[in-house]
Order: C-alpha cells, then sequence, then structure tokens
C-alpha cells in the first residue's frame, strides 16, 4: 500500500503544477488583451523619451519641463496626417518665436525614406523622429495615426486628441494649457 | 550545391528589383526580396506575413529590404534592421527574452507536465495488484464458477437457454 501512496503524492503535485501553469496562460492571455484593448494615455506623467531627430541629435522629453508640448504621432501612409500636416506647421510658426511651447513630430511605423520626403513635401520644421522599435507609441498606448498628445509645463499629458486638428482647436488647447 | 550555382548564375548581375544597378552589383529579384520578406509580418496587421501584405507600409518595407539585399545585407541584418525599426512584432513571435520567455517555457513545460502525468498514472494502473480474498464473491465466482449475486445467477440462467 505503501508503494501506491508515491505516486498518489507524485500525481497530486502534478496536478498542483497543472493548475498552476493554466494559470500562467490565462494571466498571459488577459494581459495581452488588456494591453491590446487600453486606451490611449490621457493623463498622468507623460512617460519619458528620447527622440533621435531626422536632422541630426536627440530631443529627450523630460528636458522641456516648463514648456507645453505638442507630441504629434504621424506616418508618411496616413491620409488624416496629412490633412492636418500644414495646419501644424502653421501654428507651430506662430508659437516658435515664445521658448514655452514645443511642438514634436514622432513619426511612428514608417520608413526613414518616406518621412523624409513627407517633412519636406509639407515643409515641417519643428522637431521630427522616428519611434524606433515603436517603443514611444508603446509608452503613451499609440492606436493609430494622427494621434496629437498635449503636456502641460510641469510634465503631465493633460488630454490627448484623436483626430485630424485644425488651427482652431490647436490654438486653443496650447493657449489653456499655457494659462494654466 | 550545383543548384545553388545554377541560382546565382542565372541572374542578370547588377540589376536592383527595379531594374537599376546596385552599388554591389549583387543582382535582386522580386523573388529574393520575397523570400526575405516571407519571414516577416506586417507591423500593423495581425498575424499578416510580409509578402502578402499589401497595404502601403508593407510595400515600402519590401523597397527597402529590395535595397538592402542590393547593398549586400544578409536576411539576418535586414530582420534585425526592421525589429529595430518596428519592434518584435516583425518577426510574427515574442523575443526569446525577459518575461517573454514565459509564452515559450510555457507550452514546453505543459507538455513535459503531461508526459510525467501519462507515465504516472500508467505506471499505477500496471503495478496496481489484483488480489482476490477467500470468502468474497469474487473468490467464491472463482472457485465454484457460479456467482452468488442472485442478479448474474439470473443473467447466467439466460444465457444458459442460448
Amino acid at each position: 500500500m505503501n508503494g501506491m501512496k508515491a505516486p498518489r503524492r507524485s500525481l497530486l503535485a502534478l496536478q498542483i503544477t497543472a493548475a498552476l501553469i493554466v494559470l500562467a496562460f490565462l494571466g498571459l492571455l488577459g494581459i495581452s488583451l488588456f494591453t491590446q484593448n487600453r486606451g490611449q494615455r490621457h493623463s498622468g506623467p507623460a512617460p519619458d523619451f528620447t527622440l533621435q531627430l531626422f536632422n541630426g541629435g536627440a530631443m529627450t522629453l523630460s528636458q522641456q519641463r516648463g514648456k507645453v508640448v505638442v507630441i504629434n504621432v504621424w506616418a508618411s501612409w496616413c491620409q488624416p496626417c496629412k490633412e492636418e500636416a500644414r495646419t501644424l506647421e502653421e501654428v507651430w510658426q506662430r508659437y516658435k518665436g515664445r521658448g514655452d511651447v514645443l511642438f514634436i513630430g514622432v513619426n511612428w511605423s514608417d520608413t526613414e525614406k518616406q518621412a523624409r520626403a513627407y517633412i519636406k513635401a509639407y515643409g515641417i520644421t519643428y522637431p521630427n523622429g522616428p519611434d524606433l522599435g515603436r517603443r514611444i507609441g508603446a509608452a503613451y498606448h499609440v492606436r493609430g495615426v494622427p494621434e496629437t498628445y498635449f503636456i502641460d509645463k510641469n510634465g503631465n499629458v493633460a488630454e490627448v486628441y484623436i483626430s485630424v486638428l485644425n488651427a482652431n482647436t490647436l490654438t486653443r488647447k496650447i493657449d489653456n494649457l499655457l494659462a494654466k | 550545391m550545383l543548384l545553388l550555382a545554377v541560382t546565382f548564375t542565372v541572374k542578370q548581375p547588377g540589376l536592383a528589383a527595379d531594374g537599376s544597378p546596385t552599388p554591389t552589383g549583387t543582382p535582386v529579384t522580386q523573388q529574393d526580396i520575397m523570400r526575405v520578406a516571407a519571414t516577416m509580418y506586417c507591423p500593423l496587421c495581425v498575424g499578416e506575413r510580409l509578402d502578402v501584405c499589401e497595404i502601403p507600409l508593407c510595400r515600402e518595407m519590401k523597397v527597402v529590404i529590395g535595397e538592402k539585399l542590393a547593398v549586400g545585407e544578409t536576411p539576418a541584418q535586414i530582420r534585425t534592421f526592421f525589429v529595430k525599426q518596428y519592434g518584435p512584432v516583425v518577426l510574427g513571435e515574442p523575443p526569446k527574452q525577459g518575461l517573454h520567455l514565459i509564452t515559450w517555457l510555457l507550452p514546453a513545460a505543459a507538455l513535459l507536465l503531461i508526459g510525467i502525468w501519462l507515465f504516472l498514472r500508467l505506471q499505477r494502473e500496471t503495478s496496481a495488484p489484483v488480489t482476490i480474498t477467500a470468502g468474497t464473491p469474487d473468490a467464491q465466482t472463482k472457485a465454484t464458477g457460479v456467482s452468488d449475486d442472485p442478479y448474474l445467477q439470473q443473467v447466467e440462467k439466460e444465457t444458459e437457454k442460448w
């Protein structure tokens, strides 16, 4: 009878381990579903990043504290991005002299050649760089393009705008953040 | 080896995917591009292989593959470049490092456990001794060939008719 107890104990240990593995599977599935379905980051501290710029150099978000930062996530293959490209540049020209507003273009899921051609075609002058490894996109939970994140002077995400921006909306949002 | 040699010699030397000369003189055909593209996935679609994907980004990625093959980069180098650009999603599988290792190890662990479970189960069933104690109905049946179970006796009676 003692000989029977050892395999029985082993079976019990095995069943517990199998249950743990099933739980781990379910956990992974849950994390995956949560990650896929979570919305864009619309509040809280803005995740820091360093962007390697297309025209050389790099820009770190955390070093821009005290400024209102407009992060526009775009791609050259995105039609709505093209619709707002000139508006973004036009509004940037209005604010760039002040020193307390900064526009940053984050090129997401694109090829460098096409991105450079796009920047040239739309005469974009604010800092732009590729989201290498799509790490910025992951940190901000970017789900598509265009998406524009408004960062307040304290480095918090104040708002995310998921559509084509017009000049009035963009100006109003920046002015609201400057007034705070 | 002979087949490989033939494949390399039949190509037109110095022509890129678009027919233009390449810096290294390495011939690149559409097939070469597709062969590399078939080992990667679209970073924007769900599970769509790059060679069959026709969205603008995929088309551009295939152009980049052609350019990189033309300057002599290997498929592995090209894959590394795209992983750097778009993340491991282009490989269509989680990277074999960090927390992602769990996704690789769990199925293997599950299979191993099923194997051990089957082994233990079989071992228990084959090694369990069958003992027949004197005086029990089984022992009586074995000794006399007649069971004292009224139901079994009835069954035997009925079957004898046949």
